[in-house]
């Protein structure tokens, strides 16, 4: 997570639209919606599906690696061949086989989403953030009701849906937990 | 049930609704109020600082663990609004007005602001934390706030009776908070909210969410406490965050 989280930064910092990496365990690929255009990708090539939501200026990270996406290549070349990614899925069945395994926290009021206490201090949790039962993870404004949120479950953040300060309906997930 | 108050006194602490907290989270049940002579690290929302010089306010916080859904919770903050105005009323001889949502406000100055939070800490389940910040003389507030800040001492010239005070507010809070958990008690709270608010119906108002900022009127509110704006343009929206501030100056307020 730690190199995914370098390679954001570094893909935001060069002012990046696309970027993609594949090895034996992991394949990313990085997408910045700057314009409202339909990037198709080039058919020869095994593109990552994008989740179909409207995530707006930050870049959204989609991660395809199947059962092996909890780490970084650690076991070398060798990897169970099993646990390779798929690489030529319909965007449907990608996008849900991605969030099968992931814990959404969803929120249980309508309200308005904040990443950290106040706009001016850290987020509370970052993806790659070990969370636990008891971790505060946002806080959801609701006519100056501010509610914190726990995580409600043991595991590694791997995706936040919401962008910080946007509006969230009721059961919306909020974040993707990888348990 | 009506509520079984325990007040714990102090004469210093950081910050009432932080140890109203701490003490929820040890399991203190519905009731539990705090009230200390100053706090050094008051907090208002998205921790901005509530100035508190000892004896200067009210700092005061409630822990409440209401029975309904948690999404019918916002209206709490309405709530507690009401209660404040009733106390004033009661105590002091003031009549106040509600700022969207719950800013209370007196010739056109903020006079209490009023801070709700939910923590949860299971297994004891969410519990609201509402805390209360009343200008009891001009000391509490800094004076450059002047202009948009004020006090009972100010408005009645005379420096309130702060148990008098804490008294009136302590059953006003037992009787709305009994009203808003009995049946249709989310409904009279709003009626009984735009009753007591300039702010409800046709008032001109600047929304400012985040970057974005709007003009329009105030319709009414929608079930759970949301503001309903229509814009220059005429669709209807819906407030549930942000700062409304009126258009032009609040005046005479006093006097409705």
């Amino acid at each position: 997570m730690e190199e995914l989280r370098e390679l954001v930064e570094l893909f935001t910092s060069h002012g990046l639209t696309d970027f993609e990496l594949e090895n034996e365990t992991i394949r990313v690929h990085l997408r910045r919606n700057l314009a409202p255009q339909a990037s198709v990708a080039p058919s020869g090539l095994a593109v990552s599906a994008m989740p179909s939501n409207q995530a707006p200026a930050p870049p959204v990270v989609t991660n395809t690696a199947g059962a092996a996406q909890s780490g970084m290549p650690q076991g070398g070349p060798e990897a169970n061949p099993a646990t390779t990614p798929a690489t030529t899925k319909p965007e449907a069945s990608s996008v849900r086989a991605r969030t099968e395994e992931l814990y959404d926290i969803t929120s249980p009021i309508v309200g308005t989403f904040y990443r950290s206490p106040s706009p001016t201090s850290e987020p509370f949790i970052r993806p790659g953030s070990a969370v636990e039962p008891d971790t505060v993870v946002c806080i959801i404004e609701a006519m100056k009701l501010m509610n914190e949120i726990l995580a409600e479950t043991t595991g590694v953040v791997e995706k936040i849906y919401v962008e910080d300060g946007q509006p969230v309906e009721y059961g919306q997930p909020l974040f993707g937990v990888k348990r | 049930m009506p509520l079984r108050l325990t007040i714990l006194r102090f004469d210093s602490l950081a910050s009432t609704n932080t140890e109203a907290a701490r003490q929820a989270a040890g399991g203190a049940p519905e009731g539990l109020c705090v009230v200390a002579r100053e706090q050094t690290a008051g907090r208002g929302r998205q921790q901005r600082v509530w100035v508190s010089p000892a004896d200067a306010g009210l700092y005061f916080s409630i822990v409440l663990r209401p029975r309904l859904e948690m999404k019918e919770w916002p209206l709490l903050t309405l709530m507690a609004a009401i209660a404040v105005a009733d106390a004033l009323r009661e105590a002091c001889g003031l009549e106040v007005d509600i700022k969207w949502p719950n800013d209370i406000h007196a010739g056109g100055r903020k006079l209490c602001g009023i801070l709700a939070e939910t923590v949860e800490n299971p297994p004891r389940g969410r519990a609201c934390i509402i805390g209360i910040g009343i200008n009891l003389t001009a000391r509490a507030f800094p004076p450059e706030l002047s202009e948009v800040a004020t006090s009972i001492e100010k408005l009645t010239g005379s420096k309130p009776d702060v148990e008098a005070l804490l008294g009136a507010l302590l059953r006003a809070i037992e009787r709305r908070y009994a009203r808003w958990q009995a049946a249709g008690g989310g409904a009279e709270s709003r009626r009984e909210w735009s009753r007591r608010s300039s702010y409800a119906e046709g008032k001109r108002v600047r929304v400012a969410l985040g970057e974005e900022f709007f003009e329009g009127t105030t319709r009414g509110l929608a079930g759970d406490g949301a503001l309903r704006v229509e814009t220059n343009d005429g669709k209807i929206r819906i407030v549930r965050a942000g700062d409304v501030t009126a258009l032009r100056p609040v005046e005479g307020m006093n006097g409705n």
